[in-house]
């Protein structure tokens, strides 16, 4: 059909069709939009303000610390700079003992009144034992910090440590430690006593059989020794200030009495100089689990953020290279993901994976290919740019509970971290590049890692056998023998 | 001149028709600023601001869950929450984790007895890339004949594998049949290995087609966004998509919700624990009677303090474990308790212990302090469910698909909050009798 336009008019009537169409029929059409054929790019990267954290101490040595935030809880979280690092090394376990007796009551108040006390206030808490420090956290509603730090208090400088509710939290502790048969927390296991061998940390990753030796007495020792102001520090995150913060620990905690304690040193553990590979036996297991690990030197900032952005492209989520080979290319895993843990002198980094038990040697084959490469050779711009793009989103996400949040902070108080490394995180992200991340692993050494293995022996043992030299292990850590091939 | 104007008058009414393609619904402002608006296609947006870090989630809940599934048919909505990861026209498969994985971010989905829901954390400045994916497998969903068969064989080994891990999910299973009146209500959302071996492509495309539509849905955007950009943004991907005319009425429970006593001893040989289940009926959610019941709940289960923990597990120590409370399937509410006891004994002393709360429950007021005590615990989860961008966009997806109306969310917390001992006696002896509601499943 031919449009023949002879006059103005036409010329008119023409165009007004043509936008008639472009404006009200366009919407109708079937075809797919341009804008759906590739993903949009990302808008300026906003900022990321995190609160600041304060600080001030009272007479008697403990240091308060507040971050203000708007929100309707405060989270409390009361750390006590030992750890189970300093339990005696005939009682390991102790200092978890010990930290998970604070909240069973105190004089004139039962375990279970504690219990109540803190729902009354629309609280809950938890403790948790680290090598290096214990944490007791509350989170409870704005109106009743006076209520809360007045019980810490009572449970600090009362405590009662009842004949009863020692039976009854050893007993807890027996039995959460012998049904657990979580083959990751197993491999865990082996894998700190083996690496930390004849270092204090050790003594993390306790046995069943040490539960029965605990007395009241060990108990009081070490509450004595460690459980004072002056070896302890409180963080308070929520809408509060420092000087209220403040005035109300001072009301309820300042007769808390300081003692000198004795200064102790822990050096950073040496580097393992040969392979290990141990193994423990879980019946009934399908997969095979494998946990690898080695120490990483605690170095500077620059450090610290390298050792991020290489644990992100080697393991830290499911888009890394661990994932991607031994799972989405090869099939040799369930999962495949890298960690690092912080200490106050160490860090240690460590890869776990579930794998079909025929593609264990090879699997562990292709996780020390993968570190080697990372470690030996620059890694590409692409894949650093990537993982700090993910580092610096996730971040955020990371931190968007207010437990999270709080507990992140807790823990940079207690490992005595800058806290530059917490409001400068996008920065120090930033500025990581290839080279740094190469300088850094030069000074480190984590090719002669521990490499633990859990599974059914009878399924897995034919396949360990390609190793030169194999440690079996009971499931309390104790050495059995040792397999050649 | 005429030209001119035209051309102004046509570009006048472009735009015009761009301002109203979205139309506010409503705003409140308590607990917090919350904006609705709708598409000219039937989508629902939610907006909530919240700038105090650099994150945003985008939830996208479609009004399809197990009550809407037919016998011979179940576990289809959970199906397609599974086959929705699947690839799209220009997303591959699987590609939209990866895309939400790279970026930092984190997802989720879920299937209910009311809806299936989509979510996804990013970073703010990611928010088209979450649009443009979620838009993609609203519009263009791949449904072929591999994808439906893998996905299928993957769900029916879960299937499985849940039988394996869980001993009790067989009771459980038989007592939500005695518990709810309507198969809709009771089967499980997973559905039956047998329903999902004979689900074909066409049911899987028929379903996708008939609810996986604008109108069907609910997109909700929380946190550092600006609400005009971000109705922008949604605009551009999602007013194009087509809605449907066909969507069938959410169902509804017409009948009355009879309350009945009924005993069923249930004989597993894999379970060597003795224990009981109790059911009750109770009234429909955000009914003036749930507010009590709630309280009543947290009562009786809240918390390591709570009446029923105390009585059986610490002081009695007749329960090996104890769980339940209340459970909302759309339109429909239950009361639960399950009770696991070391031997025979112990377990009907359990039984009698737990009666005997309930009991005291109906005859004597609860204590002030008592009452603000659970008062404060449900306080504390109640704002928890708004403590960040994800929390707040669940909470809000969930009260918008609710029986509730969103702008009574402003005073829902004081609902609860003013429930008054003499209430809680009254609805105990109105929902907790012996002789009208009680199911019972004792396992052997």
């Amino acid at each position: 059909m031919r449009i023949y336009i002879k006059k103005r008019r036409d010329y008119f009537i023409f165009f007004s069709l043509a936008l008639f169409v472009f404006v009200f029929l366009t919407p109708c059409a079937k075809a797919q939009e341009k804008f759906r054929k590739s993903p949009p790019l990302p808008f300026p990267l906003p900022d990321l303000n995190i609160p600041a954290i304060e600080s001030s101490t009272l007479s008697n040595g403990l240091q308060i610390s507040v971050v203000s935030k708007q929100q309707p809880f405060v989270d409390l979280h009361l750390i006590i700079m030992t750890g189970e690092s300093l339990s005696p090394d005939h009682l390991p376990g102790l200092a978890s003992f010990t930290a998970n007796m604070l909240f069973k009551g105190a004089v004139g108040i039962s375990a279970s009144q504690v219990e109540e006390q803190i729902e009354y206030i629309g609280g809950d808490f938890f403790v948790k034992t680290y090598p290096d420090y214990s944490v007791f956290s509350i989170t409870f509603l704005k109106d009743y910090l006076n209520e809360a730090v007045k019980l810490l208090s009572d449970l600090l400088t009362q405590p009662d440590f009842s004949k009863n509710e020692v039976d009854n939290v050893k007993r807890d502790m027996f039995y959460e430690i012998i049904r657990n048969t979580n083959p990751e927390m197993l491999g865990k296991k082996l894998l700190y006593q083996i690496i930390f061998n004849d270092h204090p940390y050790e003594k993390y990753m306790f046995n069943s059989g040490v539960i029965k030796r605990l007395t009241r007495k060990d108990l009081l020792t070490f509450f004595d020794k460690f459980y004072r102001p002056n070896n302890s520090k409180l963080l308070i995150v929520g809408d509060i200030s420092l000087s209220r913060a403040v005035s109300t620990t001072e009301k309820h905690l300042s007769h808390w009495q300081r003692k000198e304690i004795e200064t102790y040193h822990i050096n950073p553990p040496s580097a393992k100089e040969k392979t290990k590979i141990c193994f423990t036996d879980l019946s009934d297991s399908e997969e095979a689990t494998i946990l690898i690990g080695n120490f990483l030197p605690k170095g500077n900032i620059e450090d610290f953020f390298s050792y991020l952005v290489f644990n992100q492209i080697l393991g830290g989520s499911h888009v890394s290279r661990l994932f991607m080979n031994l799972r989405e290319t090869k099939g040799y895993a369930y999962w495949a993901f890298s960690n690092i843990e912080l200490f106050r002198n160490c860090m240690l980094f460590s890869v776990r994976a579930k794998v079909k038990p025929e593609h264990l040697y090879t699997s562990i084959q292709e996780i020390l290919k993968e570190i080697k490469s990372l470690t030996e050779n620059k890694i590409p711009n692409n894949e650093i740019e990537q993982a700090k793009s993910y580092l610096i989103g996730h971040f955020p996400i990371q931190i968007s509970e207010h437990r999270e949040f709080s507990l992140n902070i807790s823990e940079v108080i207690a490992l005595g971290m800058k806290e530059t490394c917490w409001v400068d995180y996008y920065e120090n992200v930033m500025y990581i590049n290839s080279n740094s991340v190469f300088k850094t692993f030069q000074k480190v050494d984590i090719f002669n890692p521990v490499i633990v293995v859990v599974g059914d022996k009878d399924i897995v043992l034919d396949y360990i056998k390609e190793f030169e030299e194999v440690e079996i292990y009971n499931n309390e850590g104790a050495f059995q023998y040792k397999l050649g091939k | 001149m005429k030209f001119k104007k035209l051309v102004i008058f046509c570009l006048s009414f472009n735009f015009v028709l761009t301002v109203f393609s979205q139309v506010k619904q409503m705003e409140i402002q308590e607990p917090f600023p919350v904006s609705v608006y709708n598409l000219k296609n039937g989508l629902t947006i939610i907006l909530s601001e919240d700038h105090s870090l650099p994150l945003v989630t985008v939830a996208c809940a479609y009004k399809i869950g197990s009550v809407y599934e037919t016998k011979g048919k179940t576990g289809l909505a959970h199906l397609l929450e599974n086959l929705m990861f699947m690839g799209s026209r220009n997303v591959g498969p699987m590609q939209h984790i990866r895309f939400i994985h790279r970026i930092g971010g984190e997802f989720n989905a879920v299937t209910s007895w009311d809806k299936t829901l989509y979510y996804q954390t990013v970073p703010s400045n990611q928010l088209p890339l979450v649009l443009w994916l979620e838009s993609d497998r609203m519009n263009s969903l791949n449904l072929n004949y591999s994808n439906v068969e893998k996905t299928k064989n993957l769900l029916i080994e879960m299937s499985r594998n849940l039988k394996k891990e869980d001993p009790f999910r067989e009771s459980m299973l038989e007592f939500d049949q005695l518990l709810y009146p309507e198969f809709s209500y009771s089967h499980p959302i997973i559905g039956s290995e047998e329903d999902l071996e004979n689900i074909t492509l066409k049911d899987v495309r028929d379903f996708y087609n008939t609810y996986y539509k604008p109108n069907n849905a609910v997109l909700c955007i929380t946190g550092n966004i600006d609400q005009e950009k971000t109705l922008e943004l949604v605009k551009k991907y999602f007013h194009t998509i087509d809605s449907s005319k066909n969507i069938p009425f959410a169902p509804s429970f017409d009948g009355y919700f009879k309350q009945e006593k009924h005993e069923q001893i249930i004989v597993n040989k894999d379970i060597s624990t003795p224990g009981f289940r109790l059911g009750y009926r109770i009234d429909f959610p955000y009914s003036n009677d749930f507010y009590a019941l709630t309280m009543i709940d947290y009562l009786l289960l809240g918390g390591e303090s709570s009446r029923l923990n105390k009585r059986l597990l610490k002081r009695n120590k007749l329960a090996l474990t104890l769980s339940g409370g209340i459970e909302k399937r759309m339109d429909l509410a239950v009361f639960k308790l399950f009770v696991l006891s070391n031997n025979e004994a112990t377990k009907e002393l359990a039984k009698k212990a737990l009666l005997s709360e309930i009991n005291k429950l109906k005859s004597s007021l609860v204590s002030n302090m008592e009452l603000t005590k659970i008062k404060n615990m449900f306080k504390a989860d109640y704002m928890e469910n708004y403590s960040s961008p994800e929390k707040k966009a669940l909470f809000l997806i969930m009260n918008y698909l609710s029986k509730m109306d969103i702008r009574d969310l402003s005073g829902e917390l004081d609902h609860y909050l003013n429930v008054n001992p003499s209430e809680i006696v009254g609805i105990m002896n109105r929902y907790f009798t012996e002789n009208n509601v009680l199911i019972e499943i004792r396992l052997k």
